[in-house]
C-alpha cells in the first residue's frame, strides 16, 4: 500500500470511529432522558396511588377544622348498596364546589372505603376506576370500636355515615344516614361562609 | 294513692326511655319468631340455660358472612356452658331477596347451623332490641325468668379476620358472668350493615 492509501484508510477509520461515538453519544443522551422521563400510562405510581391506604390517626388528622377548606368526609363500602346509590352526588358535589366559589370557603369531598383489606385490589379500586369517582378516595379498612367512638361518639358502625367538618373549631356535623344532593348541600351551607 | 300514680309514671317513663332499644342492664322482651325448620322460638324455650347470646344477622351482609363461622364457633362453645346462640334476620327480604326466608332455610342447611335462625318479619323486635346493623350482638343472662341484656355490640376486635382478632368481646363477657361478675367491657361498637328498614 502507498502513503496515500495508508493515509486515507486511516482517515476513512477515523470517520468511521468518530461516526461511531458520535452514535454512541447519542445513545447515552437518549437513554438518560428515558430514564429520567415518568414511566408510561401503564404504571401510574409515579406519585399518588389512586386509593391511598391511611392509618386511623392520618384520619384523624384530617377530621380537624381547616382554615382553608370545608371537608365532607363519607363512610362508604363498595358492598354497601346505599353508600354506592349516594356516591354520586357526593362526587358532584365535590366537582361543584372543590374550587372556591362567591367568596365560600372550597369544599373537599373525601370518601373513605371500609371494605375488607384484601378487596382493595379486588374491589374498590376497579370500582373507583369504572365510576370515574373524581374525589379523593383512601382507604381505611372496617374501624375497630375505639375509632368509631373517635369519629363521632353517636356513630353507631352502620354505612353510610358523613362527617361535616367546617374550618372554625365546633363546627362539626355527624349523620349516619344516605343523603340525597340537596340534603348535603343544606347541611354544608353552614360552614360555607363561616 | 300516690304511690300508685308514681309507679305508673316510672312505668311508662322506663319504657320510653327503652325506646331506642336496650343499654346493659335492661331487661329484654322475649319473643316469637319463626325458626328455619318452621317451628316458632321464644327466649322461654331456654329456660334452663343460663343466658343467650342474640345476634341480629342476615345472609347478604359481607361483614355478617365474614363472622359466620365465628358465630357457629360460639355456640358450639358456649351452648353446653348455658349460652346457646339465636340468630335473628331483621331485613326487609323484599330489599334484599338474599335474606329471605327460603333463602334463610338454604344458608343454615348448608352450613349445618347449630342454633335457631329465626326471621323477624315485622321488624319489632330488631326495633325493640335497637338493633341497628349486622351483626349485632346483645348477650343477654337469665335473672329469675327475665333475661338481661349483659353485653351490646361487637363478637371480636376484628370484622376481616379471625387470626387477627385480639380482644374476643363476646367469650370475655360469658366469662365473667360464669365467674358471677360484671363484664369488664360491656358494651363496644363495630362497622357492619345498616338493618334494611322496610318502606
Amino acid at each position: 500500500m502507498t502513503v496515500m492509501q495508508s493515509i486515507s484508510v486511516f482517515f476513512g477509520r477515523i470517520r468511521f470511529l468518530s461516526g461511531f461515538c458520535f452514535l454512541f453519544v447519542v445513545w447515552c443522551c437518549a437513554a438518560t432522558l428515558v430514564a429520567q422521563t415518568p414511566k408510561s400510562a401503564k404504571s401510574k405510581n409515579v406519585s399518588k396511588p389512586l386509593v391511598e391506604i391511611i392509618t386511623f390517626d392520618r384520619l384523624q388528622a384530617l377530621m380537624q377544622p381547616n382554615p382553608d377548606t370545608v371537608r365532607v368526609i363519607n363512610f362508604w363500602a363498595t358492598t354497601c348498596r346505599p353508600c354506592v346509590e349516594e356516591m354520586p352526588s357526593f362526587d358532584r358535589f365535590h366537582r361543584e364546589y372543590s374550587v372556591p366559589k362567591d367568596g365560600a370557603k372550597p369544599v373537599q369531598v373525601l370518601f373513605v372505603s371500609l371494605d375488607f383489606k384484601r378487596d382493595i385490589e379486588a374491589k374498590v379500586i376497579p370500582f373507583v376506576k369504572k365510576r370515574g369517582i373524581t374525589a379523593p378516595v383512601v382507604f381505611l379498612g372496617p374501624p375497630k370500636s375505639a375509632e368509631i367512638d373517635g369519629v363521632d361518639a353517636s356513630w353507631s358502625g352502620s354505612m353510610p355515615a358523613t362527617l361535616i367538618v367546617g374550618t372554625k373549631a365546633g363546627q362539626r356535623s355527624f349523620y349516619e344516614k344516605k343523603m340525597e344532593y340537596d340534603e348535603l348541600k343544606d347541611f354544608v351551607k353552614t360552614y360555607l361562609f363561616p | 294513692m300516690k304511690n300508685i300514680l308514681f309507679a305508673v309514671l316510672l312505668c311508662v317513663a322506663s319504657s320510653l326511655y327503652a325506646a331506642d332499644g336496650y343499654k346493659v342492664g335492661d331487661v329484654a322482651r322475649d319473643f316469637s319468631l319463626k325458626n328455619v325448620d318452621g317451628k316458632m322460638i321464644s327466649l322461654a324455650n331456654y329456660a334452663d340455660a343460663k343466658g343467650v347470646i342474640v345476634v341480629f344477622t342476615c345472609n347478604h351482609c359481607p361483614y355478617a358472612k365474614a363472622y359466620e363461622s365465628r358465630i357457629i364457633g360460639l355456640h358450639k362453645t358456649f351452648a353446653a356452658k348455658g349460652y346457646p346462640v339465636v340468630a335473628i334476620n331483621p331485613n326487609d327480604p323484599v330489599a334484599y331477596p338474599e335474606d329471605s326466608f327460603e333463602n334463610m332455610a338454604k344458608r343454615a342447611k348448608e352450613k349445618s347451623y347449630p342454633f335457631a335462625y329465626v326471621f323477624d318479619e315485622t321488624q319489632e323486635i330488631a326495633k325493640s332490641y335497637g338493633a341497628t346493623r349486622t351483626p349485632h350482638i346483645f348477650l343477654l343472662k337469665k335473672n329469675a325468668d327475665k333475661h338481661e341484656v349483659a353485653y351490646i355490640g361487637a363478637i371480636d376486635d376484628n370484622s376481616e379476620s379471625a387470626d387477627a382478632v385480639k380482644e374476643k368481646y363476646v367469650e370475655q363477657a360469658i366469662a365473667a358472668l360464669t365467674a358471677g361478675k360484671v363484664p369488664s367491657v360491656s358494651s363496644t361498637k363495630a362497622v357492619g350493615c345498616g338493618i334494611k328498614w322496610k318502606k
